[in-house]
């Protein structure tokens, strides 16, 4: 990793801006006069007395499959509808562009509601089926435009090159447009993960247990509205930034030729 | 093969490229016969065709009206296009390598795919061919990590890796530092003394002079003189070329 050089004036405003925010949260954390009591909350992590997990952990285990099955499918979909948007017949591409502007331009919480009740009625969906087929096609759809983007800006210089030496079309699409698209696509789609992670806590709406849902159980419970969700902020926040990290060693695998020697 | 089948053969060639607002008539009435072994230069000022005229003989471009042959066979359907771009490779102006792979990848990847060899096969052969164009040495560089005609060579190796009967160059050292071409026109120079049949589109008139036997002067789209290599640079017939030469000493060109 190469550090770059700021100016100075740039650690001076960040300085200013932390001690803006720590100043505003000391004053309302006063003004508020609260009792604070994260302790408390040691038995929603962990049951002591029967030595199981306690709400929280059961919901972070609901957040991790619902979302990890959710990006899995989504971009399942979201790389055929792009390949369809790319390079589909004019049919195909209709439907994919009707797809893709449905789940774009509407909230997730309707689609949920709508699929939950309309669509999971007919087809006798539970409520996780029903909520990870919401967030597979509601994130499928912006990878969809992802990749058609990011094929559509690929330079076709490589491409044309791949062709004149007479390799396959299949052959090209695996070992040269692939390879490159997908190391353009990666910073978007890590964002396009973290969304996900964090819209998973919608499907609390139709009753399925993850981290919201836990939490919102916990302050029912405890009365410790505060505390538990900034516990659980604080758990998104890991989640993501691990996913993100995960993300960013998985493009430097995939750019070995961009970094600096 | 027949000795007298030509090795490349244009027949009434057009190519007409359409967009919203106008229709452009990129090649029209295109003839050119080349015989095996030949080296022919396309020249002419930019966007005259000699480029996209290139790029069909390897079915990088479809063409709207007209024939095209390499060694007797026509280009009619996606298939046989596949089948004859394996009989002719490519030099880009800008190179083209794929950026993702080092310089030895570069050269293994079409033979390791297309033909029925070992992995440790394709490289071994791309590790000689890189040794022929002096780049031993840069083997595992990625081409960021190159200079213009270093990176151009290596697309030479991989053009010659795939073992192509014909060898189409676009413009070779157009992208190039001046002090960068020779190198790159060296090494084309003993590839064609080395037997090979080579369409070039170049600017270069001493490279076209030294290496081609024949050459063929595009503008507007058209074949507007073709003849011999010296005969038509010394003693250009229509005014269009006679002019086109002038421009050309009057720059710094060659």
């Amino acid at each position: 990793m190469h550090e770059q050089k700021r100016s100075p004036l740039w650690s001076i405003a960040t300085s200013v801006l932390i001690a803006l925010i720590v100043f505003s949260l000391w004053r309302g954390f006063h003004t508020l006069d609260y009792q604070w009591d994260f302790l408390s909350l040691r038995e929603y992590i962990w049951v002591s007395e029967s030595g199981t997990p306690g709400l929280l952990l059961h919901g972070l285990w609901g957040t991790l499959w619902v979302s990890a099955l959710s990006i899995v499918v989504g971009s399942v979909i979201g790389v055929a509808a792009g390949l369809v948007l790319y390079a589909g017949n004019s049919f195909a591409q209709n439907f994919a562009r009707f797809f893709v502007e449905i789940f774009r331009n509407t909230p997730v919480l309707v689609q949920l509601y709508v699929m939950y009740f309309v669509v999971a009625s007919a087809f006798q969906l539970s409520a996780e089926q029903a909520g990870i087929a919401t967030l597979s096609l509601f994130c499928g759809a912006y990878i969809a435009e992802l990749v058609r983007g990011t094929l559509l800006n690929l330079e076709k210089g490589p491409q044309d090159a791949a062709l004149s030496l007479g390799l396959t079309r299949l052959q090209i699409a695996r070992h040269v447009t692939a390879p490159l698209a997908l190391r353009r696509l990666m910073p978007s789609l890590v964002g396009q993960y973290v969304s996900l992670v964090k819209d998973s806590s919608l499907v609390s709406v139709i009753s399925i247990v993850e981290l919201t849902k836990s939490a919102s159980n916990m302050v029912a419970i405890s009365f410790r509205s505060f505390e538990v969700w900034f516990l659980v902020a604080v758990v998104y926040f890991v989640l993501n930034f691990i996913l993100s990290r995960c993300g960013r060693w998985i493009e430097q695998r995939m750019s070995a030729d961009l970094q600096p020697a | 093969m027949n000795h007298h089948t030509p090795a490349i053969e244009l027949i009434d060639v057009h190519k007409i490229f359409h967009s919203k607002t106008t229709t452009t008539h990129a090649l029209a009435d295109v003839h050119l016969q080349m015989k095996e072994g030949e080296v022919a230069c396309l020249i002419g000022p930019s966007g005259s065709g000699k480029s996209t005229c290139l790029r069909t003989i390897n079915g990088l471009e479809t063409i709207t009206r007209g024939a095209i042959k390499l060694f007797g066979t026509p280009y009619s359907s996606a298939s046989t296009a596949h089948a004859l771009r394996r009989d002719t490779a490519m030099i880009f102006q800008r190179f083209e390598l794929f950026p993702h792979l080092t310089a030895l990848e570069n050269v293994a990847l079409a033979p390791r795919l297309r033909e029925p060899i070992s992995k440790a096969d394709a490289l071994e052969r791309a590790s000689e061919l890189l040794s022929s164009v002096g780049l031993s040495a840069h083997r595992d560089k990625f081409p960021r990590m190159l200079s213009g005609g270093q990176q151009q060579r290596v697309a030479i190796a991989r053009a010659l890796a795939v073992r192509p009967r014909i060898l189409l160059c676009d413009e070779p050292t157009s992208a190039l530092d001046p002090e960068l071409v020779d190198e790159v026109l060296e090494l084309l120079k003993a590839i064609a003394k080395g037997g090979m049949t080579m369409v070039v589109v170049t600017h270069e008139m001493r490279f076209a002079r030294q290496v081609s036997q024949t050459c063929h002067f595009f503008d507007g789209g058209r074949v507007v003189e073709s003849g011999a290599t010296q005969t038509l640079l010394d003693r250009p017939q229509t005014p269009r070329l006679q002019a086109f030469l002038s421009s050309l000493q009057g720059t710094h060109r060659r």
